[in-house]
């Protein structure tokens, strides 16, 4: 966990941590993108490592991360997120990741085993998510997932040991 | 073991793939003890982020404290009323023990009561609400006993019938748990029964003698079935009143020291940390307190504003709602016509009745929740939160 990229993206994920709270508050706040998602889908490259250590790493933190500042169980954050980067890997192999569109469905996809589970659990504790929300979260992550994973920095991210 | 670097490969794949499906399929089936073990892991670990966003929500956003007081009612005003409602007329050489209800199960016909062998109460004894006959007590523990109700299935009751022209004739009910009411399959005039007719309990021979004197209620006749197919049977009508989810009275001969006994709660003060959820927004509020047990409420100037939907070692997360909220967990209180309420009258009653929780799963019965038109109300950043002991016993007078 030593590496210089992990340095900004812990202290960037905390603070963004601290400061999800007042995000969601924000008007329409309710359909913002999941913050630790989007960190850690920019934060793990495609294709995944050999190693799958570092990204498992990664989304236990994150959603150790996340269960500080919400009711929701840890599990759901730790399922979701990892099921978020299968779902990106699988797609991501087969579609063409120079096109935004393709990055942005996959992104998109990535997205929504975390957003079902969320909606899942709001329901079980009694305060329903708007599905309307739960589509914007899919579409914000979607759309920046696109805008800021350009192949061409992709290629040195979190790959160890390789050139 | 030798493995190639792809079929390595492969392994770590599945590997991470089945620890991800094991994760899901736990977020969508929870099992319980897990859950609660792994918040009691990461409580400790995740607070100081959470107590970091707290500080720093109110440094962006400071919290107004609500500056109206609102109108605090002692629950103890609906322990009156049911012990009013509740209490049966006194028996010479006899007295009605009252006990607390932990649980109902009424489509099952058992009930749980917060007091057992401390209490002296002994198997076999009657149970009884006001002039209703509920069951009999049939397994007590140290602090806890469970009564079967009339409606248990294969629990069979002496019952006497009114008839219209004076006449009273002896029958014999038999609970059915889900499968309905509690039928007649033995009446000594089947000639003479018909639909609405008063039905009252019949003493076994040994029970005690001052007993008879009560005239129970079991409630009314009413025929079921259909006739052309011979399925058509005699069944007890009369359901459980609304007030008795709250206590019961056990009649004894002999008693000890104390007449009542109330489930223990315990208040701790808390602190407010976060009012808001990050993930599903506004309607929840992390507080921490230092007990180790999930409280069931937090409550503030003797008004309770939410339950506690999860616990992490010495904070949690509760639910804001408002009194009309708490929907069936919540009853009524009609003061005009003296009677507890449950959900589907005091929601038909247009006026603001005062809500008082209805007890169980955790939450004791008879907290004051408000007005029944009262809005959900911020907590500020000093509360309390309130603790229910099950099975320890205290005298509540």
């Amino acid at each position: 966990m030593n590496s210089p990229r992990l340095r900004i993206i812990l202290p960037v994920a905390i603070l963004l941590t601290i400061f999800a709270p007042l995000f969601r508050q924000l008007p329409g706040g309710s359909g913002f993108p999941d913050l630790w998602l989007l960190i850690l889908l920019l934060a793990v490259p495609v294709p995944a490592p050999d190693s799958w250590r570092r990204p498992i790493q990664l989304v236990f933190l994150f959603g150790l991360l996340r269960s500080s500042v919400t009711v929701v169980s840890p599990f759901v954050a730790w399922g979701g997120l990892g099921a978020a980067l299968f779902v990106r890997e699988a797609l991501s192999r087969r579609l063409n990741e120079y096109r935004f569109l393709l990055r942005f469905l996959t992104g998109f996809c990535a997205a929504i085993p975390l957003t079902v589970l969320d909606r899942l659990v709001a329901e079980r504790l009694g305060t329903p998510m708007d599905s309307a929300d739960a589509w914007m979260r899919c579409l914000w992550v979607g759309l920046l997932v696109a805008v800021f994973t350009r192949p061409q920095l992709k290629k040195k991210a979190f790959s160890r040991g390789r050139a | 073991m030798f493995l190639l670097p792809g079929a390595e490969r492969y392994r770590r794949g599945v590997f991470c793939a089945g620890l991800v499906v094991f994760l899901v399929i736990q977020a969508v089936f929870p099992w319980q003890p897990l859950e609660d073990g792994c918040n009691r892991l990461i409580g400790p670990l995740t607070r100081p982020i959470t107590e970091l966003s707290a500080a720093a929500a109110e440094v962006v956003v400071p919290t107004a404290e609500p500056a109206e007081k609102r109108q605090a009612l002692e629950h103890s005003v609906l322990v009156e009323m049911e012990r009013r409602l509740g209490k049966p007329d006194a028996l010479p050489g006899m007295e009605w023990l009252e006990v607390p209800v932990v649980s109902l199960e009424t489509e099952v016909g058992r009930v749980t009561l917060a007091a057992g062998s401390d209490f002296h109460i002994a198997s076999g004894q009657v149970v009884a609400y006001g002039d209703r006959y509920l069951g009999r007590v049939t397994e007590v523990g140290a602090h806890q006993t469970t009564v079967e109700l009339v409606t248990a299935p294969n629990v069979r009751t002496g019952v006497m019938l009114q008839g219209r022209a004076g006449i009273r004739s002896k029958a014999v009910s038999l609970g059915r748990g889900r499968a309905g009411p509690a039928v007649l399959p033995w009446l000594q005039e089947a000639n003479h029964i018909a639909e609405g007719q008063s039905l009252t309990w019949r003493p076994r021979p040994l029970d005690p003698p001052n007993l008879h004197a009560a005239q129970l209620r079991l409630g009314v006749t009413k025929r079921i079935g259909d006739e052309q197919r011979g399925t058509a049977v005699w069944t007890i009508d009369g359901s459980l009143p609304t007030a008795a989810e709250g206590r019961l009275y056990v009649a004894a001969s002999a008693v000890g020291e104390r007449l009542v006994a109330e489930p223990l709660q315990v208040q701790r003060p808390a602190r407010r940390l976060l009012l808001d959820d990050a993930v599903l927004g506004s309607g929840w509020c992390a507080v921490a307190a230092d007990i180790a047990v999930k409280p069931a409420v937090f409550a503030e100037q003797g008004q309770v504003g939410g339950w506690c939907s999860s616990w992490r070692g010495n904070w949690g997360w509760f639910r804001i709602a408002a009194p009309a909220s708490w929907q069936s967990q919540a009853v009524a209180l009609q003061s005009e016509t003296t009677s507890v309420l449950g959900q589907k009258d005091w929601q038909q009653v247009d006026e603001a009745l005062p809500l008082f929780t209805r007890g169980g799963n955790g939450v004791p019965r008879g907290l004051w929740l408000g007005f029944r038109n009262q809005a959900a109300r911020l907590p500020s950043s000093e509360l309390s939160v309130i603790v229910q002991a099950d099975g320890v016993v205290e005298d509540g007078q």
